[in-house]
């Protein structure tokens, strides 16, 4: 039988598994795996699918204790699913390289070590990726720029949900009067399109 | 704080920017975390993003001084616009001495300073990430990532025919050509061989990679400014209109041609 919609976000579902509440985690867990599906479906072949949203699943219920309770549980769960789905195809390539090519030693070095799917936040080099696209922003387009500032400058001074949000849409209105609040996030979301473009394009670079 | 109670209700897809970056009210969480059920392209989109949205989140400060840095005002000026792309670099004492380079050499180009086509040409190295290398690659494959750690110093003579080597190594098949064509190109125009630039950002333009078509496009009409090619740079800014990177740029450079005739 389906269950009923969440009338709750995940976060305040995770907060009452956290707090030993047994339904809510079972719950937590049931809409992680619906979400998990959905991606995995689409990105490895279907009779893989349940095994890599089962691993992935394994890992969040392991880790859920150490992670900051302020945490998205979404968004860092779909990093781990990422990074499973990612070993996975490097042990596909491993499997492919040492059985038809075995012969061809330039193919061995291609086995790579498979990432630590907690290993969320990614390299130096995903880093200066970002820096160079947030700078890419500013400059090609000044308004996406300074919305996107003021958010991190609020979120560097910390708080809440509510109070990182009114800090960041305060200091937006002082420079666009005429921003209300949702167009601030309608907003945010065309300059986020146009950041993900400019990271897909630094991309390229490493085909 | 602004009475939302007399705005028109925003979509839950539009929510995905500020529930990434925890910006949202629990209310609102819900109703976008319910939208990533009923919408599979939504939940690849947070599915995709999610890793830079965390790094964002979890160290605000130090894309926020990025931030800081690339939105302090321009001053105006040919040398002004050549140095500008270097300024965001973190290593700005190895760059000035190029930068300046390159201001001269751009001004020993440009006899008829501002009056002229080429000084509306904006220099610009193009993002570039490091290629990781491992053992046992290609001839080419190491090559290129040699040549693009040249070009990320910005040591573009060198990052010339380190990329040009890294084409002469490849087979036929090798799936970077079109970057490493790009990046040759990219090198040429920066090292100041505008007219040995152009074939090589000509064959990149012809890319079926959108980002690597539109890239070598937009150097093109720099080069073709550079040459005082006004139909040919012209042509080429036309074809980016309609690309979500360089479109307001194109346009704007168009616009100011035509204020010119």
């Amino acid at each position: 039988m389906d269950e009923p919609r969440l009338q709750e976000s995940l976060d305040q579902l995770r907060r009452r598994a956290l707090d030993g509440d047994a339904r809510a985690e079972a719950r937590l867990f049931t809409e992680l795996r619906v979400r998990f599906l959905t991606i995995a479906k689409r990105r490895v072949q279907p009779d893989h699918a349940e095994d890599i949203v089962h691993e992935a699943l394994g890992i969040v219920l392991a880790k859920n204790q150490d992670l900051g309770r302020d945490r998205s549980i979404l968004l860092w769960g779909l990093t781990v699913l990422r990074n499973v789905i990612g070993n996975h195809y490097q042990a596909r390539r491993r499997e492919i390289a040492q059985t038809v090519q075995v012969d061809d030693w330039r193919t061995i070095p291609e086995a790579a070590i498979a990432a630590d799917p907690v290993d969320l936040l990614g390299t130096a080099e995903s880093a200066a990726r970002l820096e160079a696209a947030l700078a890419e922003l500013t400059r090609s387009a000044p308004r996406c720029g300074a919305i996107f500032a003021c958010i991190l400058e609020s979120l560097e001074r910390g708080g809440g949900a509510r109070e990182i949000s009114q800090r960041a849409l305060a200091a937006v209105q002082r420079l666009y009067p005429d921003l209300t609040h949702n167009a601030f996030y309608v907003t945010l979301h065309r300059c986020r399109a146009r950041l993900r473009s400019l990271l897909d394009e630094s991309e390229v670079a490493n085909g | 704080m602004a009475d939302r109670s007399s705005e028109r209700e925003i979509r839950p897809a539009d929510l995905l920017a500020a529930y990434e970056l925890g910006l949202l009210d629990p209310a609102d969480c819900a109703r976008f975390e319910a939208a990533t059920t009923d919408d599979p392209d939504l939940l690849l989109d947070l599915y995709d993003s999610a890793a830079d949205a965390q790094a964002l989140a979890r160290d605000p400060g130090r894309f926020a001084q990025v931030m800081r840095a690339a939105l302090r005002p321009p001053r105006s000026g040919l040398v002004e616009r050549i140095r500008q792309p270097f300024r965001r670099g973190p290593r700005r004492w190895v760059l000035a001495p190029v930068a300046a380079a390159l201001a001269l050499a751009v001004f020993l180009l440009v006899p008829g300073g501002d009056e002229s086509l080429r000084s509306l040409a904006v220099l610009e190295p193009l993002p570039a990430s490091r290629v990781e290398v491992r053992a046992g690659e290609s001839q080419a494959e190491v090559a290129y990532g040699a040549a693009l750690d040249l070009y990320r110093a910005s040591r573009w003579r060198d990052a010339t025919g380190a990329f040009q080597r890294s084409l002469d190594a490849a087979d036929a098949t090798w799936s970077r050509r079109d970057q490493a064509r790009l990046y040759l190109g990219s090198s040429l125009l920066l090292a100041g061989r505008i007219e040995a630039a152009i074939p090589e950002l000509a064959a990149a333009g012809a890319s079926p990679l959108p980002p690597v078509h539109e890239r070598a496009a937009w150097q093109l009409a720099q080069a073709y400014l550079l040459l005082d090619d006004l139909a040919r740079a012209r042509e080429t800014l036309a074809g980016l209109r309609s690309s979500p990177v360089y479109g307001d740029r194109a346009a704007a450079l168009l616009e100011t041609l035509s204020a010119r005739d």
